[in-house]
């Protein structure tokens, strides 16, 4: 073999044995094989796994399910389900406000740092959190101050998302970036982003899509941030139909109007007739549009951070699978498919898989509607 | 000067000697690796196809429980209101969450299941068309048997077509990976834009790469025995203009918001 011929075998092994490599990480981080060899090494050694599910990659996660890494679900609708700060809502808008930022952002911040127990009313933020609020507030304020007066701690929250929002103001989405950077850090965010957008990702501000570009010490954190950041964007919902529209049927036990027994119900009723307009209540990409026997006609409708939407018993979807929708988007006239008493919308919201009450949320430029007791 | 010559030039060229003489285990090894990777591309194509099927199954037995009940409350063996009580139980009818865990988990299996095929096709690509069913047996079990009879009689364009669809879309699927990581090992220096160019490049670079150094094995595993079979000696001929035209494909839907077949190739970073 001559010298050429041998240089180019070894060149080629070389690339050769590069794929393999490259390809067996591809294989591991990209696809359901990955998970599944791990689930399998780890019942060999007796140990329970918590990675992400095999299935996740079908659903368009990036092989991420926020609900599968948290430490429990119940966490996260508990503290979804309380929804009430121990700041009154109203001195919440009033600081928001005041600090000129998204309300919402200021809200899940408050509930995630609020303390349950013998004193509900006590908002403990972290160390880091607090010694920025600290420096943000009148001079004079001590750490023992904010921990005392939920409301002063509520100022000061807002104070570090203001200042974290002028670094990102001329962002798509400086309210949702500022309240990232305030968990994770600015200098982590931006570093995320700058990547994401080199790797030509045209939604890099978005959460998920930059998420798997931040640096190592951050992306622990953004696991535990989750849930703050899906808070906040649930507090920006809207409701899917005219708020006037009555509940029949609001979340949790009920009595079943078919079947005459105590059943979960994982949804609210609004009775509306046939043909009302159904709108988008968030953000969000149309990951199914189709028919079942119980729930009729459906759009299912995934707006990231683990939420889900799905809207029932339509007389017609207006929109497809795959498509990009926006906050209040016509989606669909309501109607009376599947199983189904009478014309209304089945609207159910989930986080992390579970169901949650929408109604606890309440819902962006609309008071809560009032719920009724259902009527057999 | 000793130690400098060892450690730059002799060590290197050893290594890369050892690589040859592996070669025999990396080219197979890589070209499986860019299958199963072509094939979770392709799955999300099962995705829906699946719930469809799903939910028409679900459908039929409902209508057939409902039918059976209604036939029995007809002949008094039960009364009206229990028969339309039991036909709306829950237990009869499958939510959508269920069907949903259902298309995936059945989308898994076929993925896995298609996996196995194809590596069968590909491991025994290398035997010309006289090969008969050899080693088997009536001690060998069914399954023995059933997996030699998949690895040897599947229509040769069949396997051929499959077995290069699947390598392309896995060569595509690992240029895109590529492109991100490059792109994440970047953070740090601010670089901007040269980031992208950069991982861009990376990943056309790998993507190329898979694609020409692999193409003789792919041809030799897939091609050859389709050609003995069907006694089309233009086959091996086709693979390039195919690849060139993939490639096209591919780069014109990249960044689109077309799914599916081209989530890997074109939705960015994996």
């Amino acid at each position: 073999m001559s010298a050429v011929q041998r240089l180019g075998a070894r060149l080629r092994a070389l690339v050769v044995t590069g794929l393999a490599v490259l390809g067996g990480l591809a294989l591991v981080q990209a696809t359901p094989l990955g998970p599944l060899a791990r689930m399998a090494v780890g019942k060999a050694r007796g140990q329970s796994y918590r990675g992400p599910s095999p299935l996740a990659s079908y659903r368009g996660e990036g092989g991420r399910q926020y609900g599968f890494l948290l430490p429990a679900d119940e966490k996260a609708v508990a503290f979804i389900a309380a929804a009430t700060s121990c700041v009154p809502v109203d001195t919440l808008l009033q600081v928001a406000r005041a600090a000129d930022v998204d309300a919402a952002n200021l809200r899940a911040l408050v509930d995630a740092h609020a303390v349950a127990g013998s004193d509900p009313c006590r908002v403990q933020l972290p160390a880091p959190l607090e010694g920025q609020a600290i420096e943000l507030l009148p001079q004079g304020t001590h750490r023992e101050q904010l921990r005392s007066d939920p409301e002063l701690a509520a100022r000061g929250l807002a104070r570090v998302l203001a200042s974290r929002r002028s670094t990102f103001a001329s962002e798509n989405d400086p309210d949702g970036l500022a309240l990232e950077a305030t968990l994770l850090g600015s200098e982590a965010v931006q570093a995320a982003l700058t990547v994401a957008r080199a790797a030509g990702l045209a939604n890099a501000a978005d959460f998920e899509a930059h998420r798997q570009y931040l640096p190592a010490e951050a992306s622990a954190l953004a696991d535990a941030a989750v849930a703050v950041l899906a808070r906040a964007r649930l507090g920006r919902m809207l409701w899917p139909v005219d708020s006037h529209f009555r509940i029949t049927s609001p979340f949790g036990d009920r009595m079943h109007p078919v079947l005459k027994v105590s059943k979960f119900h994982n949804g609210v009723d609004v009775a509306v007739p046939v043909g009302t307009p159904v709108h988008a209540t968030l953000d969000g990409e149309v990951t199914r549009a189709a028919s079942d026997n119980v729930s009729g006609r459906y759009l299912r409708v995934s707006h990231g951070l683990g939420i889900e939407a799905v809207y029932c018993h339509l007389d017609r979807a207006l929109v497809d699978a795959p498509l990009a929708v926006h906050l209040g988007d016509d989606l669909a006239r309501s109607g009376n498919t599947g199983r189904s008493t009478g014309p209304h919308l089945h609207f159910t919201l989930r986080l992390y898989g579970q169901p949650i009450d929408p109604l606890a949320l309440g819902a962006r430029g609309s008071p809560v509607p009032p719920a009724v007791a259902a009527t057999p | 000067m000793a130690l400098f010559k060892v450690l730059v030039v002799k060590l290197p060229a050893a290594v890369l000697d050892g690589m040859v003489a592996l070669r025999l285990l990396t080219e197979p090894l890589a070209l499986v690796v860019l299958i199963l990777l072509g094939v979770h591309g392709a799955a999300d194509l099962f995705d829906d196809l699946l719930f469809t099927a799903v939910d028409t199954a679900d459908r039929a037995v409902d209508a057939t429980v409902r039918g059976a009940l209604d036939g029995l409350a007809g002949m008094d063996w039960l009364q009206p209101d229990t028969a339309a009580r039991w036909a709306d139980d829950e237990a009869l009818l499958i939510d959508i969450d269920r069907k949903e865990v259902l298309a995936v988990s059945l989308t898994l299996v076929a993925e896995l299941l298609l996996d196995l095929l194809l590596l069968l096709w590909c491991m025994g690509g290398g035997a010309d068309a006289s090969t008969v069913v050899s080693g088997a047996s009536v001690d060998d079990s069914r399954l023995i048997r059933g997996l030699r009879r998949a690895r040897t009689r599947a229509p040769g364009l069949l396997r051929a077509a499959a077995l290069v669809l699947a390598f392309v879309l896995g060569s595509l699927a690992l240029g895109r990976w590529s492109s991100g990581r490059v792109a994440s090992l970047l953070v740090g220096p601010d670089l901007g834009e040269a980031i992208g160019d950069v991982a861009r490049f990376a990943g056309v670079l790998v993507m190329g790469l898979a694609l020409l150094t692999l193409v003789p094995v792919v041809q030799r595993r897939a091609l050859a025995r389709a050609e003995a079979t069907t006694g089309a000696r233009w086959l091996r001929a086709l693979v390039l203009p195919t690849l060139v035209i993939a490639l096209l494909v591919a780069e014109l839907t990249s960044g689109s918001s077309a799914r599916g077949l081209w989530s890997l190739v074109g939705g960015g970073a994996a």
